[in-house]
């Protein structure tokens, strides 16, 4: 979750996309240097068989979330308790901002303090991780598997 | 080719050692990636660090470890700084 959510460096896992939207707009905006046609990002496209070859684990953090609060009842887990426009803010949370810190609607007469919806690492992963189609992947991928290679800029 | 924006950094974020802050710099108004320009020794380095406006974090690290922490900690002071410049309405 703290790779995820947090930017974590010395995790363990690398994140890879299934969406080769998701790759381009990384590739892009997320290099060390403004890509350009003499000196472009790149986007590779990784094919990973079932099984994956050895030492390789690939992980859905959806999965691994959902696995750990599996019961409403006792956990936190990913519920909030914001209004239906509230994962607009933690999918876009500078460019929908107001969706996130929008005070948590009460019931009438409590006379509760205005405060920004419950957000925990766990939603915040769940979404993320849905937002950028994102696997995890613990162990050296072959480079053998890497079958397409695309310059972006 | 897609205009390059910036926000300058000089005397807005302290200096960490011989590590000073200079811009921060984006093609995309969209992007929710920044690249912070910064010198060494008064010389501007080639490569960017990248700031993760989503995360709020920098996502490489500058010379040893302690400066690496000391640069990563800038980190919400320079988001502030472009969040406003980019969307001052937010």
């Amino acid at each position: 979750m703290q790779h995820i959510v947090r930017a974590t460096t010395n995790s363990p896992c690398i994140s890879l996309s299934r969406s080769y939207g998701v790759a381009e707009m990384y590739a892009r905006d997320a290099s060390r240097a403004f890509p350009t046609a003499a000196n472009p990002a790149y986007v590779c496209e990784v094919d990973i068989p079932d099984p994956p070859p050895p030492g390789v684990t690939v992980l859905d953090p959806e999965i691994e979330v959902a696995a750990q609060n599996a019961n409403p009842l006792i956990s936190i887990s990913y519920h909030h308790d914001g209004d239906m426009n509230f994962l607009l803010g933690v999918a876009d949370p500078v460019g929908m901002a107001a969706h996130l810190t929008a005070p948590a609607k009460q019931p009438g007469g409590r006379g509760g303090a205005p405060r920004a919806p419950n957000l925990t690492i766990e939603l915040e992963t769940f979404v993320r991780a849905l937002r950028d189609a994102e696997v995890l992947v613990l162990g050296p991928v072959p480079a053998a598997r890497v079958i397409n290679r695309h310059d972006v800029y | 080719m897609a205009e390059r924006h910036s926000v300058d950094l000089h005397g807005k974020i302290s200096d960490i050692g011989v590590v000073h802050f200079l811009r921060a710099e984006w093609k995309n108004p969209q992007s929710r990636f920044v690249l912070i320009r910064y010198a060494v020794h008064e010389k501007e380095e080639p490569y960017g660090l990248r700031l993760d406006l989503d995360k709020r974090a920098i996502l490489d690290d500058v010379g040893d470890a302690a400066t690496a922490t000391a640069v990563k900690a800038r980190a919400r002071d320079i988001w502030e700084i472009v969040v406003n410049m980019r969307s001052p309405r937010r």
